[in-house]
């Protein structure tokens, strides 16, 4: 393991979460080199930092108020026990059906990746740091996609790559989502198909298919085309959108075009 | 996407020997009471880390253990409560800050956590303590979620994903981005006090 690896993953170290596979590589590597320990040292306590924030005490008297409220609380459900449950709240009900859709075919994604490598091959299920490609813009899920893609089909860790666009996939449907007005629900139904689509049959299908892949320049390649498909999708859509909302579309075209070019 | 979900019993939850229940009971007002009494702190604990101030952890705490109560015959017996409920405020919180941006309110309230004792001692700690709460401020909502209930409730990546009905690789994801933006402030901070104290040196 090089120093460029090793300090990506020192903060998941630090954390706590480091993949069982990088344990060893990560340790051996921080044994010989220096720099990177003063870093894995400084990650520590950065971690340190963040676990040691407290909750102040509430105000006295409040745990007792607390209770009192939550019982009246309960008393008034019962004198009006057809108060909906949150499920039933219209509002939601367009956003459910999208996120459903979503999660359907993100879970067919994952059922398919799973049933072609099979379970002796199971992932390990994280996404790893991304480095960033030659004149990629600095943020963006999708530019940030690309750079895992390539990144890790350049590592030939064609498990891990599968799940980074799963994760991508789900990361894009919930940003929809979250922006989403009842309105814009087909078309919205049918951008997240259209990314999960674009992730199943743009890229995992034909990694799934060719196992000897792992090649920089064709994960490359699989990208743009993706990623030209899916700008093509979003300004499809940007056509029928609430005007105040195509900036969030234009942006994910922005990023869409300058990852395919 | 998680308010249908989150009224469910979580799966995987520890079951509670002393709470062994009958599957399928409705959880009876006094004994809802009685739970909610017993698992109060520990939501308000959660919803203070999520909402960041007193009086909006406050309302989350009332709108779980409300929500929970609407669900109680969803709740099953055996299964932690407080980890319910907890999900059940989790997901509320996802929901909230989804309204506040449908509403272009894009920014969460700031937060009034505070270092722990073991922190107060030295300066550097102090500091750093400081920058990991702006870090939380600065997170969107989907990271912060992630992190609180990574590092303030203990729950492994695949349990957070579950609870907010995320793929796991997005909560990895989401917890590593967070930590690289707390370890670039700091040494963006640590650099530039080191160049004042270079400074000062050299007069």
């Amino acid at each position: 393991m090089n120093c460029r690896s090793a300090q990506k993953l020192l903060v998941d170290r630090a954390a706590g979460i480091l993949p069982e596979d990088a344990v060893a590589p990560l340790e051996e590597h921080l044994h010989t080199c220096p720099s990177c320990r003063a870093a894995a040292e400084s990650a520590r306590e950065a971690e340190e930092a963040l676990r040691a924030l407290r909750v102040p005490d509430p105000p006295p008297g409040y745990w007792e108020g607390a209770v009192k409220r939550i019982e009246s609380g309960l008393r008034e459900a019962r004198l009006h026990p057809a108060a909906p449950v949150p499920a039933s709240r219209g509002w939601l009900l367009p956003l459910a059906g999208a996120a459903a859709l979503a999660l359907v075919a993100a879970a067919a994604v994952v059922w398919e990746v799973q049933h072609r490598i099979g379970p002796a091959h199971r992932p390990q299920v994280r996404t790893p740091p991304a480095p960033r490609l030659p004149g990629s813009s600095p943020s963006g899920d999708v530019v940030g996609a690309a750079e895992r893609l390539v990144d890790l089909a350049a590592a030939r860790n064609r498990e891990q790559t599968v799940f980074a666009m799963v994760s991508v996939a789900g990361d894009k449907a919930i940003e929809i989502l979250d922006v989403a007005g009842d309105a814009e629900e087909k078309e919205l139904v049918s951008l997240v198909q259209s990314y999960c689509r674009i992730v199943n049959e743009g890229i995992l299908r034909p990694l799934a298919a060719d196992p000897g892949n792992g090649d920089l320049e064709r994960a490359r390649a699989l990208w743009k085309e993706a990623a030209r498909d899916h700008a093509q999708v979003f300004e499809v859509t940007l056509r029928k959108v609430d005007p105040e909302q195509r900036k969030v579309f234009l942006e994910a075209i922005g990023l869409c075009k300058g990852s395919a070019q | 996407m998680g308010i249908e979900k989150d009224m469910s019993a979580p799966r995987g939850g520890n079951p509670d020997p002393a709470r062994p229940g009958r599957p399928g009971a409705e959880l009876e007002p006094e004994a809802f009471s009685r739970l909610a009494t017993e698992s109060l702190k520990g939501v308000y604990r959660l919803a203070f880390y999520l909402a960041g101030n007193h009086q909006d952890a406050d309302d989350l705490v009332q709108e779980a253990f409300l929500r929970a109560y609407q669900a109680r015959d969803r709740f099953q017996p055996g299964t932690r409560f407080e980890a319910w409920v907890k999900r059940i405020a989790a997901n509320l919180f996802v929901d909230s800050t989804r309204k506040r941006k449908r509403r272009r309110e894009v920014s969460l309230p700031d937060l009034t956590l505070l270092p722990g004792p073991e922190i107060e001692e030295d300066e550097t700690s102090r500091t750093r303590a400081q920058l990991a709460v702006a870090m939380l401020e600065k997170l969107p909502a989907n990271q912060r979620i992630v992190l609180v209930l990574q590092v303030f409730e203990g729950m492994k990546p695949p349990e957070i994903a579950e609870t907010l009905s995320v793929p796991t690789g997005t909560v990895w994801w989401r917890l590593h981005s967070a930590r690289k933006k707390l370890k670039t402030m700091i040494e963006k901070a640590e650099k530039k006090a080191e160049r004042g104290a270079g400074r000062e040196g050299a007069r």
